[in-house]
């Protein structure tokens, strides 16, 4: 059994989609991360821990954890993708999202899923472009429903999106 | 001496032989439904209680015939149990109001969750977007990316 010393606010991916799992209703999701948490410090194997990537130095993790906005079991609940830095023993946090509709899942939809929550951190989903998106200069918004949408534009390969404001 | 017996008495006992046979007919169905549930329950405790992490972790990276294949086994078997753990047959045997069939369906829906979460894994761990998208997040904590051995047998903890 592993200890580790976990930094929840490190990393500023992971306090974004925090937020903006918040934002979309899951009212109980610090309540349940520092659940997650406390098991994860007292053992890095605790919530059906799963080692999605290894290496000497930096480990990436998965894990399992109920939610109370879900209010079924841990299936249905928080994922938390962590990064495990082997020299220091620390942890830490990057990516989180809840397991509601993914009841059937494959490739495609897992693939689907990450495309999401690159577009939430605002990373250009154009396949193969890992550059930031930016808005677009001069700034240009539309409504699209109750939404207000803002024009992006990838600083890397200038392919252009329309993110929700 | 020879019993008198009316035609009405012998159309009683037929009655309750015709019941008898019907509620033996419906005992048989609630049998068959218990093994069947059983089997499944079983067959799938059985699976899933081979498959350890370590057989996720080098199933994923596996691209041999046998790898693709069991890959693509473990989605389907996934996808037909889904089906069944979300019909309105299971949540009407969910609601059985005779025992242990409401116990199997409920253990068989569990089982499709942790092959679900088998299936989901192995998708993770081969997905690009997601090695890029984990890789920005490192670049942004000054960590070196994984190196992604994963493949060869690591130690679970690390250590």
């Amino acid at each position: 059994m592993a200890a580790c010393t976990i930094k929840p606010e490190a990393s500023p991916q992971f306090k974004k989609l925090c937020e903006r799992w918040k934002r979309s209703g899951y009212r109980h999701i610090d309540k349940d991360l520092a659940a997650a948490f406390t098991a994860i410090q007292q053992d890095i194997l605790a919530c059906g821990a799963f080692r999605l990537q290894a290496g000497s130095r930096v480990e990436v993790y998965k894990y399992r954890q109920n939610s109370k906005d879900v209010k079924r079991g841990s299936s249905y609940g928080w994922r938390i993708l962590a990064l495990y830095h082997k020299p220091t023993g620390c942890m830490y946090p990057i990516i989180v999202y809840p397991k509601t509709v993914w009841s059937d899942v494959d490739e495609a939809l897992v693939a689907s899923a990450i495309i999401e929550i690159r577009q939430i951190l605002g990373y250009c989903i154009s396949p193969g472009c890992d550059g930031e998106m930016a808005t677009s200069d001069p700034p240009e918004r539309k409504e699209q429903g109750a939404a207000i949408q803002v024009k992006m534009q990838c600083v890397k390969c200038g392919a252009i999106q329309w993110a929700t404001a | 001496m020879t019993a008198t017996i009316t035609i009405n008495e012998i159309e009683q006992r037929a009655d309750r032989a015709f019941a008898y046979a019907l509620l033996a007919r419906s005992a048989k169905s609630y049998v068959m439904c218990i093994y069947r549930l059983r089997e499944v329950g079983r067959a799938l405790d059985t699976l899933i209680g081979a498959i350890r992490p370590e057989h996720v972790e080098r199933l994923a990276h596996d691209e041999s015939d046998s790898g693709v294949r069991l890959r693509s086994r473990l989605t389907e078997l996934h996808h037909l149990l889904v089906e069944f753990a979300g019909s309105e047959e299971a949540a009407k045997l969910n609601d059985f109001p005779l025992p242990i069939i409401p116990g199997l369906v409920q253990s068989i829906q569990d089982r499709t969750e942790d092959l679900g979460d088998i299936v989901e894994n192995l998708a993770l761990s081969r997905s690009d977007d997601l090695r890029n998208l984990v890789s920005c997040c490192a670049a942004s904590l000054n960590l070196e990316a994984p190196e992604d051995l994963v493949g060869g047998m690591h130690d679970q903890t690390g250590s």
